[in-house]
């Protein structure tokens, strides 16, 4: 049966829109718009895709053939009729903030004189903020050379693929990886103490990057490395033969990029220092405050402040325009294209290739990208999605005819003072489950099954927000899940008391213990007990007490009556 | 460049635009329980899922 005509009219009903309106909005005839609701004809693609936009679902939504269809309350016209320009009419939000002043006259002026302050107070502490710190940013967690791709998981842990002829993949041992650099035949890792490890040919320098301390950003070109320290000095070792490292005098640097044989450093005004060899070098004299800069043999790609990427190519691939992308977030290139990722998780590239642009528009959730020459890689956080050249194994091909597993499912937590246990739901054909939680470098569990996984608490601060990590791992025809992300607050359980039955403790202890704990003496009420309550030894011995058995936190325990009886001690005769 | 190949099959090598891909159906190179996913889903859908299946009814009703 054909869901889709009764799914259309009950999307259409409930926003009120007429068929006419549907037509104009699809740009057929109204006659074959009620075709498409009585069922005698079939909508394409490209007009699946307007009503999704304009009934706000995912185009999955129409596309699957069943009734279940979102309906979200929102905006409605008054009328059937409904011109297109009700949507363009509908309120900017300048409209909105007008209207708002317009309302709320006093408490708007209040607002306005805050935010002023805000923004003097921001441009004032600009001025005097140094030293520069260390920043967590997604697209530093991916690199790539001529043959190997290195990204950082989310357990701050560095991981690679392809080719080793140098080591270069070789021990990628961090103590919280920040940022990871790939040049040619070697890495180098910034770690979250601000210090930098590296592996492969740059061996020869190890010795000169161990005593970099307090960095807050590294970049590696193909021979050499550039470090900044937060007071903003350059460090710079490697080949120098093109005069890459030629750069470290300037002064009050927060970034650095190295392109190809060069190095490019960004001062805390958005300055640009250059030295070394790289394509389109001359051209950054025009910049400030760039966000990114990517090269190749032919290409340089400059990432400005608003998200709009600038291209110089060699002749011959002029063909390379980026002026239609938008809010892009991170860029790189290869020596025939130029790629961008928009901050939706959306990946543009531009190439003489239509089979490579299809396969990249089909990734999506990417957080970072990078380049070879001749190959691309975008990563999710958890997989690494390549197109292009892979003779060294950097990426694997069958990622995307492979069914990724659903996350898993009601997944709840609870704190005691000593864990913090995690439970969840787990999902078909998952061939385990890596649960982990953000406490110091990260620490994680492998599970074969859904159960309770226990983390200690030992390294949380109370008030400290941490987030619990869960990817369903797949094997054979699937791939891992997208990660599942819960953040707590980490509030550190109140200590408790236990007493036990049958306590064998002297009354003077005893009392000594309630007073020591804070309890309030006049809550303290002894009793002696009977006749037949009579002590062996030769100190009175607690019998009984309401708090036998049971367990109190503290302020249960100040806040509440304590009895107890002891036994009495039987007098010398 | 052809951005209209918004189609992957799966076990089938490349993109395949709209037209392509009711053309396989049609023509029963794409069964019900082949899987295909566009640019713009998350999730392969078998087509017998998927209101595409209309084709295949549409073939099978004109043969009958």
């Amino acid at each position: 049966m054909n869901h889709l005509p009764g799914k259309l009219m009950k999307l259409r009903k409930h926003y009120n829109y007429s068929q006419s309106y549907l037509a104009e909005v699809l740009d057929v005839d109204t006659l074959e718009y009620m075709n498409y609701e009585n069922g005698s004809k079939m909508i394409s693609y490209a007009q699946m895709k307007k009503l999704a936009s304009l009934y706000h679902v995912n185009v999955e939504e129409i596309f699957r053939n069943d009734e279940e269809v979102t309906l979200y309350e929102m905006e409605k016209a008054n009328t059937d009729e409904i011109n297109i320009e009700y949507f363009i009419a509908r309120k900017t939000i300048f409209d909105t903030v007008k209207d708002f002043y317009l309302d709320h006259k006093i408490a708007s002026t209040i607002i306005m004189v805050l935010l002023l302050t805000i923004v003097v107070l921001s441009i004032v502490l600009k001025n005097t903020a140094k030293p520069y710190t260390l920043i967590r940013d997604n697209i530093n967690r991916l690199s790539v050379s001529e043959s190997t791709v290195v990204y950082i998981d989310d357990y701050s842990a560095v991981n690679g693929s392809g080719s080793n002829t140098n080591g270069e993949l070789s021990n990628l041992t961090s103590s919280g990886a920040i940022k990871v650099q790939e040049g040619e035949g070697f890495t180098i890792i910034l770690n979250e103490d601000g210090t930098v490890s590296s592996a492969g040919l740059i061996s020869k320098y190890a010795k000169e990057l161990q005593d970099w301390h307090n960095i807050v950003d590294i970049a590696a070109g193909r021979a050499h490395v550039l470090g900044v320290d937060s007071n903003g000095r350059v460090h710079c070792t490697g080949d120098n033969s093109s005069g890459a490292c030629d750069i470290e005098d300037v002064k009050g640097i927060k970034k650095v990029y190295a392109p190809s044989n060069g190095s490019i450093a960004m001062d805390e005004d958005g300055m640009l220092y250059y030295s070394g060899s790289f394509i389109g070098s001359g051209s950054l004299k025009n910049y400030q405050n760039i966000k990114d800069v990517a090269s190749s043999d032919n290409i340089l790609a400059i990432l400005c402040q608003d998200g709009t990427v600038d291209v110089f190519a060699k002749s011959g691939n002029n063909y390379l325009q980026a002026e239609s992308w938008k809010e892009i977030v991170d860029v790189c290139c290869g020596d025939s294209f130029v790629a961008g990722l928009d901050q939706y998780g959306k990946v543009h590239i531009e190439i003489d290739n239509d089979e490579i642009i299809s396969e990249v528009e089909m990734w999506s959730n990417i957080i970072a990208i990078d380049a070879g020459s001749d190959y691309l890689i975008g990563f999710d956080g958890v997989r690494i999605y390549g197109v292009g050249n892979n003779s060294y194994n950097q990426f694997s091909k069958e990622d995307l005819d492979k069914q990724r597993l659903e996350m898993v499912s009601e997944v709840e937590y609870h704190i005691d003072e000593e864990y913090v246990s995690v439970q969840f739901k787990g999902v078909s054909n998952a061939s385990g489950y890596l649960v982990s939680i953000d406490v110091g470098i990260g620490i994680s569990r492998r599970l074969e099954k859904e159960e309770v996984v226990k983390f200690e608490t030992d390294n949380m601060t109370d008030g400290k927000n941490y987030t619990i990590t869960i990817v369903s791992i797949g094997e054979g025809d699937y791939t891992d899940s997208d990660p599942f992300k819960l953040t707590f607050t980490y509030e550190k359980p109140e200590e408790t008391y236990s007493f036990a039955q049958g306590r064998n403790m002297s009354e003077e202890v005893f009392r000594s213990y309630l007073l020591g704990l804070g309890v309030p003496e006049d809550h303290i009420h002894a009793t002696m007990g009977g006749e037949d309550d009579i002590c062996a030894g030769d100190s009175a011995t607690v019998s009984w007490s309401n708090l036998e058995g049971k367990t109190f936190t503290k302020s249960e325990l100040l806040n509440m009556e304590i009895e107890y009886t002891y036994c009495r001690i039987m007098e010398n005769e | 460049m052809n951005k209209n190949k918004i189609w992957k099959i799966k076990g089938f090598e490349g993109m395949f635009s709209d037209e392509d891909l009711i053309a396989l159906i049609k023509e029963g190179q794409i069964r019900s329980d082949f899987l295909l996913k566009s640019k713009d889903m998350k999730k392969w859908i078998a087509l017998k899922e998927s209101i595409y299946q209309y084709y295949v009814e549409d073939e099978r009703d004109e043969t009958l």
